[in-house]
């Protein structure tokens, strides 16, 4: 198979989606974290409770900081 | 009367009479004489009575013979009773007079649904009128829409009229290009003689409806270098919306792969294809072939030169704006040094110092990085060096019926459209989180008048640093996220130029309205296009007819 074939293939499989969420607890390993939109999750990683991190494949990557929430838009 | 006395017949009889003048009869009271006279008189009667002229003598022998007059009289009275039956007909015709007034009266009964009728007709003109137009003419007078009715056919007429110019155009422009070679005598072709004038920005191009539409399809490919030509037998230009560059594949005979050969040279060649007049300026990159019994073929795929900008021709960078530029700033200094002109049609906002950031990527990946974080999408002008940023969707869907649509496509000019509806199960998104990340903003985008509660995943990027940015993220997302109706129009190319009622080649992201064969209209937009030239019955020769299409994949909002 070309590289180029593989390249093409590998394109099709979609990322895992980079998540933001907020610590809202911490247990044993993993994080509790809150979404935007109110969801929440359990993702493995450390963090302190109101830090905002990064969540790819249910772990915590790194925090985000100077992540700012303004109004809803309508469109 | 006098013959009558006269006659020597009558006055013979007694032998008497010596024939003097002063005694032609004997006296009133000689019955005798007056028997015979009457009883000769009768026959001399009947033969006088043929001729009309004569019969006014006759008349006093009637007076004496009184009974005769009797009858003539009763004739006279006879026509007289005949005539109270014809009477009784004239009345009989009178009576039926009457149904026939009431036969009348719904007749004219009948003639208000009509008046309704007409009034419909004028409701459809206003409400096309109204679709064609846009919004700001919606209101317009009925009578002003006549007249603008009245300039359709006009525009038609002129279409006509001019083929024959752009015939000539074109051939001549086939001779410069093989007698002067060089790719800016190409683009000068734009501006020759007899050319329409170009189509108003933010005006529906309105192909007229016609019975026939007349056209000489015609596809040339050359190399670029010396104008040599390739004999080509067929060809398929495409663009995708989300793509950067028109692909093309194109048969040609074996004798013309030596010309393009691609492993014969080190640089990729240059070819300008052709297409109804139209020009794309292509590289080729890579060939098939085909050896058979009794005959060869030879296929050549290719991009756009916009190819050239990504990999595997162009460079890679690493790089990191230090300075707040705006976005549209940004792009065009990735394609710093390359040629290439980058417009930009999307909302613009300021990106701060030390935010956007790449590492080793070509400069049509680093336009991509920045074009994708609003959810835009590029377009590679066929024939200029120029890239245009557009939204993924200029204008909402769900605000395409108030849009002026970029073109309308009559009934009669598309040949086909075959419909692919999806979307099943999918909930109407109407909500999603839009992120940045560090130094960045979040917004909830949801649509106008509802609570943005079922969410699209959320969806985050270094760049979306400003509500503008965010908004325009979020908006296309929400679009991508409706249910949605694949529509596949194909249609005739038009040969060019391009004007008020010729769109040409319709780039993607054009809002189509377009009529069904029942006279009802949609809209939507094109997410691509596909140029077929085809010879016919398959043929390999580049002698056989030719017919040339595009076929679009048209998004429309299934309600």
């Amino acid at each position: 198979m070309s590289v180029a074939l593989w390249r093409q293939f590998a394109g099709l499989i979609p990322k895992a989606p980079l998540r933001i969420g907020t610590i809202t607890a911490v247990n044993a390993g993993t994080v509790t974290v809150t979404l935007a939109n109110g969801g929440t999750f359990i993702a493995r990683g450390t963090g302190s409770v109101s830090d905002v991190v990064f969540i790819q494949d249910d772990e915590v990557r790194s925090t985000v900081s100077g992540l700012t929430a303004g109004a809803d838009q309508d469109v | 009367m006098g013959q009558l006395y006269d006659s020597a017949a009558i006055y013979d009889w007694n032998g008497t009479y010596d024939g003097g003048v002063d005694m032609p009869v004997g006296p009133p009271g000689f019955a005798a004489l007056v028997h015979l006279a009457s009883a000769q008189a009768a026959p001399a009667q009947s033969d006088q009575h043929y001729p009309w002229g004569e019969a006014a003598p006759i008349q006093s022998i009637v007076r004496l013979v009184g009974k005769a007059a009797a009858p003539h009289g009763y004739d006279i009275r006879y026509p007289w009773s005949e005539a109270t039956p014809l009477e009784s007909d004239v009345r009989m015709e009178w009576s039926r007079g009457q149904p026939l007034e009431r036969v009348e009266r719904i007749a004219w009964q009948k003639s208000t649904p009509f008046e309704s009728v007409t009034r419909a007709a004028w409701r459809r003109a206003q409400q096309m009128l109204q679709r064609l137009v846009g919004i700001g003419w919606a209101r317009i007078h009925p009578k002003e829409g006549i007249t603008a009715l009245a300039w359709r056919p006009a525009e038609t007429h002129q279409i006509e009229s001019r083929l024959s110019w752009r015939k000539a155009d074109s051939r001549e422009v086939t001779v410069r290009i093989r007698w002067r070679p060089g790719a800016q005598h190409t683009s000068g072709y734009r501006t020759g003689w007899g050319n329409d004038p170009p189509p108003d920005p933010g005006s529906t191009i309105v192909i007229p409806s016609r019975e026939v539409y007349f056209m000489i399809p015609a596809l040339t490919i050359i190399r670029t270098s010396d104008s040599a030509d390739l004999d080509a037998i067929d060809c398929q230009l495409r663009y995708d919306i989300t793509s950067y560059a028109w692909t093309f594949q194109a048969n040609i005979p074996k004798a013309s792969l030596a010309l393009v050969d691609p492993a014969a040279h080190s640089d990729p060649v240059l070819v300008q294809i052709s297409v109804n007049g139209y020009l794309f300026n292509m590289i080729v990159e890579a060939y098939t072939d085909n050896r058979k019994f009794g005959g060869s073929g030879v296929q050549i795929t290719g991009r756009s030169r916009s190819a050239l900008l990504g990999p595997p021709y162009a460079p890679r960078a690493t790089f990191t704006e230090s300075s707040s530029k705006d976005a549209s700033q940004l792009a065009t200094d990735a394609l710093a040094d390359t040629g290439w002109t980058l417009v930009w049609h999307a909302p613009d906002w300021l990106v701060p110092g030390n935010t956007f950031s790449y590492a080793d990527k070509t400069p049509i990946e680093a336009v991509a990085q920045i074009v994708n974080s609003i959810g835009a999408v590029l377009y590679c002008d066929p024939q200029e060096l120029t890239l245009t940023v557009n939204p993924l969707y200029p204008t909402s869907p769900w605000a395409w019926g108030t849009a002026t649509p970029f073109a309308s496509i009559p009934n009669a000019i598309w040949t086909n459209i075959d419909g692919q509806w999806e979307g099943q199960g999918a909930p109407d998104y109407n909500g999603v989180y839009v992120s940045g990340q560090n130094g960045g903003v979040v917004h909830l985008i949801k649509l106008t008048g509802t609570d943005g509660a079922k969410q699209l995943p959320m969806v985050n990027d270094p760049l979306i640093v400003h509500v503008d940015a965010a908004r325009e993220r979020g908006r296309n997302e929400l679009a991508k996220g409706l249910k949605e109706k694949t529509e596949t129009v194909t249609m005739p190319v038009l040969p060019a130029p391009v004007s008020g009622t010729n769109p040409g080649i319709i780039p993607p992201g054009s809002l189509l309205e377009i009529t069904e064969q029942d006279g009802t209209t949609w809209r939507g937009q094109a997410m691509g296009t596909q140029i077929d030239s085809q010879r016919s019955g398959g043929g390999q020769s580049a002698s056989a007819g030719l017919s040339v299409r595009q076929t679009m994949p048209v998004e429309r909002q299934a309600s």
